[in-house]
C-alpha cells in the first residue's frame, strides 16, 4: 500500500493521460477519494470514494475548490471554500500539506479529512489545475483522542483509582486516591497498599492478591478503609488484573469509591422501608379490622413501630366534647385518670397542628400537668391531631422516655397515620351507623313484611271491596276478594274501565246521582290524579239489570317524593241499606203525604189524669197554632158542634167502658165559625192493673170527603130529577099530541117528532155538560131538515146567545112546532117561501127578543083551533120563561114574536 | 068546605107541561086548581093569599127548592104532596115522611093520594 503522498505523485505524474479511459477506470476503482479541478479552482472530476466521503455527488464545472458541501476548521469554526487547502495550492502554487479539516456531510455528519492538494502544471509549466486526494482521519483520530481521554477520566475521576503490582506496591495513585484516602500520590507511590487497612482488615489483601493473580475480578466488595487522618471510611472497591502485552498478570488495578452517603442512605431508606412497611401494615389491618378495637391496636402497633416511641394513646372526643382514651400502650391508670379530657384543642378547632414537646422539663406550656407526666416517666410528648371529613374528632399521642428531637420524617409519618387513623374511626363509625341502619332496615323490612302479609291477609278478608291502581293511568285496576266478587269478575281481570276495550270489564256501568259515570269520573281515577275522593256514592248497574250501591273513599298514592303513582279505593256495599233507607223515606213520605193528604192528626187521652195531648197536626185541623192546645178533655170538647157533643160522649164512654174501638163522625165549629166535619179512630191501651189506661188514636178532617159526598149525592139527585121530570114533560107532551089531533097517525109523526127534537136539545146540553147550547145551534136544529139546497129559505141573524139548559129546552120546543107548522102550512111548504129569524138583546130592559117571519108562502089563514104548538107558544113560553109571545097571522106570512128575560149565563 | 064547594089545590110546578097535565087531571077529577106557580117566591106568595085544602109541591123549582114552603104548610097544618124526581134518601130527613109521588105519575095515582090527604066529608 502506498502513503497518500506517493499516490498524489504518480497521480500528478500521470495527469497527462487523464482522459485516458484506462486512467480514469483507475481512479473510479481507487478506494482513496480523490478528484481534480481546473486551474480556477471548479471541478472536473471526482471519483466514488470522494462523493463517498463528501456524502453528495459534487456538480462538476460549477462545484469550486473542494467537493464537500460545507468546510469546517478542526477547531469547529466554519472554514470557506476559497480558504481550504486546494485554493490555498492553487494560489501558491504549490502543495499544501498536514492542514486537517471537517467536511460536513449534507446530512449533518462530519468527516476529519486530511487534504492533499497538489497543483498541476503542463508541459510548458503552466498551471493547468489540481488533484486533491482526500484521507479520512476521523477512526485514526478517535483513537488517539480515547487514550487521551481516559488519562484525564482517570485523573479527574472522584473515585480513587490506584494500580498495584501483585505484591500490592502502589504503582498509580489518582486525585481521587488523594481525595478519599488523604495522601497524596508522592507519599504513596512504592509503598504497599496495607498502610490504607485499618485493623481487622489485614487478610483482605492477600485474599484480593490471590485472587488477581488467578485472573479474577472483584466487583463492588464493600469494606472499609482508613484514611491518612486514621477515620475510616466505607468503600465499593472495584479490583481488575493488569496484564502485559503477553496476557501475564502483572498488576491489579483499584476503583474505590466512598460508600459512606450511600450507606447512610442504605440505612435511611431502611428505616423509611420499616415506616413504609408499618404503614402499609397499618393501611392493611385498618382494612381488614372489623371492630374499632381492632382498629385502635393496629394504630399503636404503627405509631410504636414507625415513630420509635416507648409509649402512646388515642383519644377521642366524647358525646360531650371531652377528649377521652379509648387505647393506649404503657400508660399507668393514675395518668390517664389525671390528664383525661385535657386537651390543645376544643371540638370545634379548624385545622389543628399537631404539637411537639420534646422535653418535658423545657417544656412551658405545662405548668400543671407537669409532675403528672414527669412521674410517669414521660420526657418528650407527641400531639397528633385526628381529623375526619374536616372535623377533629381526636388526638393520638406519643410518650418518649427521653427528650425527642421530632424529625420532619416522624411529623410527616405521624400526620399520615393520623389520617389513616382518623379515616379509619370515621368508616368504622360510619360502617357502625350504617350497620345499625342496616339492622334497623332489615328489622324494618321483616316487620314491614310482616305488616304487607299482614294488610294483605286484612285486604282479602274485609268485606269492603278495595281497587288499587298501580299507575296513574289506572290502566290496570285490582281488587280484592270482596271488589271482584262484588263486579262477579274472576279474581285477577282488570277492573278498570279505564283499560282499552277488550281488556276492561263490560258486564257492569257505574252511575252517580242518576248519571252514567265516564272513566274519568270514577273515583279511583279522580284520585290518580291527586284527588282526594271522600264519602263518594255510586250505583254499579250490571247487565241483568240489578245493581249495587257503593260508599267509600279513594286516595291517591305518592311515592316517597310525593308523586302520585297510582291510587286505591275503598268502599263498602249500601244496597241494603240503600234500599231500607229509601223504603223508610218512601214510607215516611207516603205517612207524611197520608197526614197531609189525609189532614189527619194523633190524640191522647189518659184517662186517669185527664191529659189529653193532640199532635202538631190535629192542632193544625182544629186551626191552633202549635203547642197552643189546652191539653184538658175540655179544651177538646169545646170545639165539637154542640149538637154533635152528646153523642160524642156518649160514644167516648161507651170506648171506656167496652175497652173496644172507637171510631166516630163528628162536627167541629172552629173560631171563625167554620164547620169541620172530623173522623176519629181510637183504641183503649190498658196501663196496668190500677191505672185507668189511655185512649189512643187518630183524627181526620173528613170535610171535603164529606162535601164531595153531599155534591156527588147532589148531582145524582139531580140527574135522577131531571130524568124524571124529562119523562113528565114527556108523558105531558104525548098526552097533548094524542088528545089534540083526531089523526092517530099524525098524532104518532108529531108526537115522535117533538120527541126527537126535546131529544136533540138533550144531546146539544149533554154535549155541553149541561152548561147551556147557542140560540143558534137550536133554531138551526129544527130549520135544518127544510134548507133548501143553497140554504137561502132560512136566514138567521143575531148576537151570539147562550141559553141555559131551561131555556134550550123550551126555546127548542117551540122553534120545533114553527119550523113543523111553516114546513106543513107556511113559507117552507112552498119553493119561493123563506124563513127569516132575528134577535137581539135590548140590555136596558134586560129582554130578548126574537122574531120569526115567514114570507114567500101561500096565503096565510088563522088557525082554526088551539093546537099544541099554539099551547106551548103562548102558555108554556109565558110560564116557564115569563116570556110574551105575538103570534101575527099576517097575509104574507107567519110572524111570531118571542119577548123573554135575558138568559143568565149558563149556571148549573 | 060544602058540596058546592069543590076542593082546592095548590099546585106549585116549574115545567109548565107537567103542571098542564097536573091541571087538567084534576080539573077532570072535579078539583079547583090554585095556580100553577113556577117559581118559589109566587108560590110562597100565592099561598098565603089563596085559600086551598091541599098543595102538590114540585121539589125544585128552577133550582130552588120548595122546603121553606114546605115548612110553612106544615105549621099551617095544611096538607102536602110532594112530587119530585128524587129519591127519598135525597130528601132532608123531616120530610121524608111526608106523602111523595115520584115524577112521572099517572093521573089517577095522583088524584088519589089528594083524595087520600083531603077525605071528602
Amino acid at each position: 500500500m502506498c502513503s497518500a503522498e506517493t499516490l498524489t505523485k504518480q497521480l500528478v505524474g500521470e495527469l497527462g493521460g487523464l482522459g485516458s479511459p484506462d486512467f480514469r477506470a483507475a481512479l473510479d476503482a481507487l478506494a482513496v477519494a480523490v478528484y481534480t479541478t481546473d486551474a480556477d479552482g471548479y471541478v472536473t472530476y471526482c471519483n466514488p470514494a470522494a462523493a463517498d466521503l463528501a456524502g453528495r455527488q459534487p456538480k462538476l464545472g460549477q462545484d469550486r475548490w473542494c467537493v464537500s458541501w460545507k468546510l469546517r476548521r478542526p477547531d469547529g469554526s466554519p472554514l470557506p471554500h476559497g480558504e481550504c487547502p486546494l485554493a490555498m495550492a492553487l494560489k501558491e502554487r504549490q502543495p499544501i500539506r498536514g492542514q486537517e479539516l471537517v467536511a460536513v456531510r449534507p446530512d449533518g455528519s462530519t468527516a476529519l479529512l486530511l487534504p492533499h492538494p497538489t497543483p498541476i502544471f503542463d508541459e510548458s509549466g503552466e498551471l493547468a489545475g489540481a488533484v486533491n486526494l482526500l484521507v479520512d482521519m476521523t477512526e485514526r483520530k478517535s483513537a488517539e483522542q480515547d487514550s487521551r481521554y481516559l488519562a484525564a477520566i482517570v485523573e479527574s475521576s472522584d473515585d480513587a483509582i490506584v494500580a498495584k503490582d501483585l505484591n500490592g506496591i502502589i504503582t498509580s495513585w489518582n486525585k481521587g486516591a488523594e481525595r478519599l484516602f488523604g495522601y497524596a500520590a508522592d507519599e504513596v507511590l512504592g509503598k504497599s497498599i496495607t498502610v490504607l487497612m485499618p485493623p481487622g482488615y489485614e487478610n483482605e489483601e492477600p485474599n484480593i492478591l490471590r485472587r488477581i493473580r488467578n485472573g479474577e475480578r472483584i466487583d463492588h466488595y464493600q469494606t472499609t478503609r482508613r484514611r491518612k487522618d486514621g477515620s475510616l471510611v466505607d468503600i465499593s472497591l472495584t479490583v481488575s488484573p493488569v496484564r502485559d502485552a503477553a496476557g501475564r498478570v502483572v498488576g491489579a488495578s483499584k476503583i474505590a469509591r466512598d460508600i459512606t452517603e450511600q450507606r447512610r442512605a442504605a440505612e435511611a431508606l431502611a428505616a423509611r422501608l420499616r415506616e413504609q412497611a408499618a404503614l402499609f401494615r397499618l393501611t392493611e389491618r385498618l382494612h381488614r379490622a372489623l371492630d374499632i378495637a381492632e382498629v385502635y391496636e393496629a394504630a399503636l402497633d404503627a405509631i410504636q413501630g414507625a415513630l420509635g416511641c416507648h409509649r402512646a394513646s388515642i383519644l377521642l372526643f366524647d358525646n360531650s366534647a371531652k377528649m377521652r382514651f379509648v387505647a393506649w400502650r404503657g400508660l399507668s391508670p393514675q395518668y390517664r385518670h389525671a390528664v383525661d379530657g385535657h386537651s390543645p384543642w376544643t371540638s370545634e378547632e379548624r385545622d389543628p397542628q399537631p404539637i411537639f414537646l420534646e422535653d418535658i422539663a423545657q417544656a412551658e406550656a405545662l405548668t400543671a400537668l407537669r409532675p403528672t407526666i414527669e412521674s410517669e416517666g414521660i420526657a418528650a410528648l407527641g400531639f397528633i391531631p385526628l381529623v375526619a371529613e374536616g372535623r377533629l374528632i381526636g388526638k393520638f399521642m406519643t410518650y418518649y422516655d427521653l427528650p425527642h428531637a421530632f424529625t420532619d420524617n416522624e411529623i410527616v409519618l405521624a400526620l399520615m397515620i393520623a389520617r389513616q387513623l382518623g379515616f379509619s374511626i370515621q368508616r368504622m363509625r360510619v360502617e357502625e351507623a350504617r350497620r345499625l341502619a342496616e339492622e334497623q332496615l332489615r328489622r324494618n323490612e321483616a316487620s314491614e313484611r310482616a305488616r304487607a302479609a299482614e294488610l294483605m291477609a286484612i285486604m282479602e278478608a274485609v268485606p269492603a271491596s278495595i281497587w288499587i291502581a298501580r299507575t296513574p293511568d289506572c290502566r290496570v285496576i285490582s281488587g280484592n276478594r270482596t271488589a271482584y266478587e262484588l263486579l262477579r269478575q274472576a279474581p285477577d281481570t282488570n277492573l278498570s274501565l279505564s283499560a282499552p276495550a277488550g281488556e276492561r270489564p263490560g258486564n257492569f256501568r257505574v252511575f252517580s246521582m242518576g248519571k252514567m259515570l265516564t272513566p274519568d269520573e270514577l273515583p279511583v281515577q279522580r284520585a290518580s290524579r291527586g284527588e282526594e275522593v271522600p264519602n263518594f256514592e255510586e250505583e254499579v248497574r250490571f247487565e241483568d239489570g240489578t245493581s249495587r250501591h257503593l260508599f267509600g273513599n279513594a286516595t291517591p298514592l305518592r311515592d316517597a317524593a310525593g308523586e302520585v303513582i297510582g291510587a286505591v279505593a275503598a268502599s263498602v256495599d249500601i244496597t241494603e241499606r240503600k234500599q231500607a233507607e229509601e223504603a223508610l223515606q218512601e214510607s215516611e213520605r207516603r205517612l207524611q203525604i197520608a197526614l197531609e193528604a189525609g189532614r189527619m192528626g194523633a190524640w191522647e187521652w189518659n184517662i186517669g189524669t185527664g191529659e189529653v195531648i193532640w199532635s202538631p197536626g190535629l192542632e193544625a185541623l182544629h186551626h191552633l197554632e202549635p203547642g197552643t192546645f189546652g191539653g184538658t178533655f175540655a179544651d177538646f170538647k169545646r170545639d165539637i158542634h154542640p149538637d154533635d157533643l152528646p153523642f160524642v160522649e156518649l160514644e167516648i164512654a161507651k170506648a171506656v167502658e167496652t175497652r173496644e174501638d172507637y171510631h166516630i163522625v163528628y162536627r167541629i165549629r172552629l173560631a171563625g165559625g167554620k164547620i169541620r166535619w172530623m173522623e176519629a179512630f181510637g183504641q183503649f191501651s190498658p196501663q196496668g192493673a190500677l191505672k185507668p189506661g189511655k185512649l189512643a188514636g187518630v183524627c181526620m178532617d173528613i170535610t171535603e170527603r164529606k162535601e164531595a159526598e153531599w155534591q156527588r149525592n147532589l148531582l145524582v139527585a139531580e140527574l135522577s130529577h131531571r130524568v124524571k121530570n124529562t119523562l113528565a114533560i114527556v108523558s105531558s107532551i104525548a098526552r097533548q099530541s094524542f088528545s089534540v089531533s083526531p089523526d092517530i097517525h099524525e098524532a104518532h109523526r108529531s108526537f115522535d117528532a117533538r120527541i126527537r127534537a126535546l131529544a136533540q136539545t138533550h144531546t146539544r146540553l149533554a154535549e155541553a155538560s149541561w152548561s147551556g147550547v147557542s140560540l143558534e145551534t137550536v133554531l138551526l136544529d129544527e130549520l135544518a131538515p127544510y134548507h133548501d139546497d143553497g140554504k137561502k129559505n132560512v136566514t138567521l141573524s143575531g148576537p151570539p146567545t147562550m141559553l141555559p139548559p131551561k131555556y134550550a129546552l123550551t126555546l127548542g120546543m117551540a122553534a120545533h112546532e114553527l119550523a113543523t107548522n111553516a114546513a106543513k102550512h107556511g113559507a117552507l111548504s112552498v119553493k119561493a117561501g123563506s124563513v127569516g129569524i132575528e134577535w137581539s138583546a135590548d140590555r136596558k130592559t134586560d129582554r130578548l127578543r126574537i122574531r120569526w117571519r115567514e114570507s114567500g108562502g101561500p096565503p096565510v089563514l088563522a088557525p082554526e083551533r088551539n093546537g099544541f104548538g099554539r099551547l106551548l107558544l103562548e102558555r108554556v113560553l109565558a110560564s116557564d120563561l115569563g116570556g110574551e109571545v105575538q103570534l101575527e097571522f099576517a097575509p104574507q106570512g107567519l110572524v111570531c114574536t118571542i119577548d123573554i128575560p135575558c138568559p143568565r149565563e149558563a149556571s148549573p | 068546605m060544602t058540596a058546592f064547594e069543590p076542593c082546592r089545590v095548590l099546585v106549585v110546578e116549574d115545567e109548565f107541561l107537567v103542571a098542564l097535565q097536573i091541571e087538567d087531571d084534576l080539573i077532570a077529577a072535579g078539583y079547583l086548581v090554585i095556580g100553577p106557580f113556577t117559581t118559589l117566591s109566587t108560590s110562597i106568595a100565592a099561598s098565603r093569599a089563596e085559600r086551598f085544602d091541599v098543595a102538590t109541591l114540585d121539589l125544585n123549582l128552577r133550582g130552588e127548592f120548595v122546603y121553606p114552603l114546605v115548612d110553612e104548610l106544615l105549621e099551617r097544618n095544611v096538607p102536602v104532596l110532594l112530587l119530585t124526581g128524587y129519591a127519598v134518601s135525597d130528601l132532608p130527613e123531616r120530610f121524608r115522611a111526608l106523602p111523595r109521588l115520584t115524577k112521572p105519575f099517572d093521573g089517577t095515582e095522583l088524584v088519589r093520594r089528594i083524595k087520600g090527604l083531603v077525605p071528602a066529608d
